[in-house]
């Protein structure tokens, strides 16, 4: 990856990825996109005046946070110490805050989707930079869920999670292998994932400045 | 006098009430970098506010990064979410 540079013509950001990185972040930008799918989802209504009402308020979220801890981070509790206040609050921002994830994940997977196919070139403009920004944390605080990174000893430990007591699978290929199956390679593949993201985080984030 | 007294605790405490406050807490994932453009392109802090609000998430566990009506905090929060910072709102006096 060639990193990102502001392009003075148009404000855009423009980096060269290889395919193998863009289909990388397609696939993980999907994955968070089906993850709070069904969270972001609205109910059918068949009255368009309530649906449309619906649209607008964004209530429907789920009385507490969630069992699956990766969309817990995501979705997490307003309040520290306040169920009530907490349950309150999710029950109004939760769909749209869930939909909101999931069409940042999908302008990541457009602007992916337009990429040039022989020079890689990926062109960003502000707004899709905003999405990706956000999208990027998103799917890191995913894998960081996944491998169990927790603290900030964690974070700076190359490997962390190798020999250990086996975090939670990735969820998306649970059909023959179990979590605790997962070899130490898919983990050391996933933190070198994870590093990566975060660099092209950073890259976005020198690009901008 | 005593009644000077009383209605101006009175009135301290409807202060302290409506008074709110967004907390930023720390996580091993987002990068410091990003926590500082965040808390810069968001609350609008100068650079150096910014990075000095972001090591205090680092170094403190946790920061305040805006005081207010509750309301208004909670669109904070909603927005630090927005984000993938770990935010929450309560009482500037809890």
């Amino acid at each position: 990856m060639i990193p990102f540079a502001r392009d003075l013509d148009d404000e855009s950001l423009v980096a060269s990825l290889t395919q193998p990185e863009l289909s990388l972040i397609h696939t993980l930008a999907a994955q968070v996109a089906d993850m709070l799918g069904d969270l972001a989802r609205s109910p059918s209504i068949t009255d368009p005046y309530a649906a449309a009402l619906y649209e607008a308020v964004g209530i429907g979220g789920s009385a507490a946070l969630h069992s699956d801890p990766a969309i817990a981070r995501l979705l997490p509790d307003a309040y520290a110490d306040d169920a009530d206040a907490s349950r309150d609050f999710r029950g109004l921002t939760e769909r749209s805050l869930a939909a909101r994830k999931v069409a940042n994940a999908r302008v990541v997977i457009d602007s992916l989707d337009v990429a040039d196919e022989t020079s890689g070139e990926l062109r960003l403009a502000p707004a899709q930079v905003q999405s990706w920004l956000r999208t990027l944390a998103d799917i890191r605080l995913t894998i960081a869920v996944r491998l169990g990174i927790e603290t900030d000893d964690d974070a700076e430990l190359k490997g962390y999670g190798l020999d250990g007591d086996g975090p939670d699978g990735d969820g998306a290929d649970d059909d023959d292998q179990t979590a605790d199956d997962q070899t130490d390679d898919d983990k050391l593949l996933m933190r070198d994932v994870y590093d990566w993201l975060g660099w092209v985080t950073e890259s976005l984030l020198e690009a901008l400045e | 006098m005593t009644q000077t007294i009383e209605s101006t605790e009175i009135r301290e405490e409807t202060v302290l009430d409506s008074a709110w406050i967004t907390l930023v807490w720390n996580d091993p994932v987002n990068l410091m970098s990003y926590v500082s453009y965040v808390f810069r392109s968001y609350f609008g802090f100068s650079r150096e506010e910014a990075d000095k609000r972001m090591l205090q998430v680092h170094n403190d566990g946790r920061a305040v990064v805006a005081t207010g009506a509750r309301e208004e905090m909670e669109r904070h929060v909603e927005a630090m979410h927005d984000f993938g910072l770990w935010a929450t709102v309560q009482k500037a006096d809890a």
